[in-house]
């Protein structure tokens, strides 16, 4: 039976690894807690898809529960994890087939569509439109940037990853990585400018 | 926008703002991005893209995680669980012997009615007749006498004696 109390202490790096690995539920718990919104991030900038980000991070923690005595402490455990959590998403973006499905969304649906509570100030019907419009403009736009050039970028604006460490991740070289993360921005960059101007002249 | 200059390199501009020039490439570009309202403003776009971008994606990653931690931890717990325990949950659990019943009765059910003709028996045609609109064979095995009968599609009524 699962216990859901809240994890109170507080755990160093080491101390959360070695709870892993002595398969320490209170150890799972607050690895789920500090690492899995960082990793969902990650997951999302690379798949645009919520459902499968979702089920890609709960892969990338069971993952580590059944892989954690690999792991050497060579490197921080963080970027262990973000090392799985990206070879996971890139093997989800090589299937054809979820990737067929995502591409063929229909605009309307919008990922990400938050609730907000309607009428409050800062919610304004006039706001949150506005808003939902970039919103999805933004995401069309991101939609456009092949994925190879979008994961260079998501990685450098989402987790601020150097050069090096995204040409070590993607065994790309330094100046591939440039390229494509200048490539993906003045793809977005258009994309927005011509979604903009669609939604102008509409 | 304002027009790039010939010395305006929008790759170096890039690569400045994400701070991954060296010290000198760095000085320079950003000496000259201070002089270039070319350079300066596509700067500025970088730095709202880059804004715009890391809010969105936050804003649609900020949900409630809970799901994942409970189905981890279940996962964890079930995993710990011995191994004959396991299978006898399976064996027990709805997932498993509804499906399993499903699948006997339609194979039941397949079975009884497409099941397949049997031993073959000997068999002698005792009558047959050929005619201009049909024909009959009357066949005999050793439990049954069987009358087949079939319609000639080439059919000519001219032939029929009306």
């Amino acid at each position: 039976m699962v216990s859901y109390k809240t994890n109170t202490r507080d755990w160093d790096e080491a101390e959360l690894v070695l709870g892993l690995k002595e398969k320490d539920e209170e150890a799972y718990r607050e690895l789920v807690r500090q690492y899995q919104a960082k990793l969902f991030r990650i997951a999302y900038g690379i798949t645009l898809d919520r459902e499968e980000s979702s089920d890609i991070v709960q892969d990338v923690f069971l993952r580590v529960y059944q892989n954690i005595h690999t792991f050497k402490g060579d490197s921080k455990f963080y970027f262990w994890l973000r090392r799985i959590t990206i070879n996971m998403c890139l093997n989800w973006l090589r299937r054809w087939k979820r990737r067929f499905r995502w591409r063929h969304q229909p605009l309307e649906k919008g990922e990400g569509e938050n609730v907000v509570e309607l009428g409050t100030e800062s919610y304004s019907p006039e706001t949150l439109y506005r808003e939902k419009e970039l919103e999805k403009i933004l995401q069309e736009g991101l939609k456009t940037i092949p994925e190879d050039a979008r994961t260079a970028f998501i990685l450098k604006e989402i987790d601020g990853l150097s050069y090096n460490d995204i040409a070590e991740i993607l065994k790309i070289n330094k100046g591939t990585v440039s390229s494509r993360i200048f490539y993906a921005r003045q793809k977005l960059k258009r994309s927005i400018s011509s979604l903009l101007d669609q939604g102008e002249t509409e | 926008m304002k027009k790039p200059s010939r010395n305006c390199d929008p790759v170096m501009v890039s690569c400045f703002f994400d701070k991954e020039l060296d010290l000198a490439d760095d000085a320079s570009v950003d000496r000259h991005i201070n002089s270039c309202p070319s350079c300066r403003e596509m700067l500025d776009e970088l730095k709202t893209l880059s804004r715009e971008v890391r809010t969105h994606i936050t804003g649609i990653c900020d949900t409630d995680h809970a799901s994942i931690e409970k189905s981890l931890l279940e996962t964890i717990c079930r995993k710990k669980t011995p191994f004959g325990e396991r299978v006898k949950e399976a064996v027990l659990s709805k997932k498993v012997w509804i499906p399993a019943t499903a699948v006997a009765s339609l194979l039941l059910v397949f079975f009884t009615v497409f099941q397949s003709p049997g031993v073959t028996e000997p068999s002698a045609i005792i009558a047959s007749l050929s005619g201009d609109v049909s024909s009959i064979v009357i066949i005999e095995t050793p439990r049954t006498r069987q009358t087949i009968l079939w319609f000639n599609e080439e059919f000519n009524p001219e032939r029929l004696d009306l």
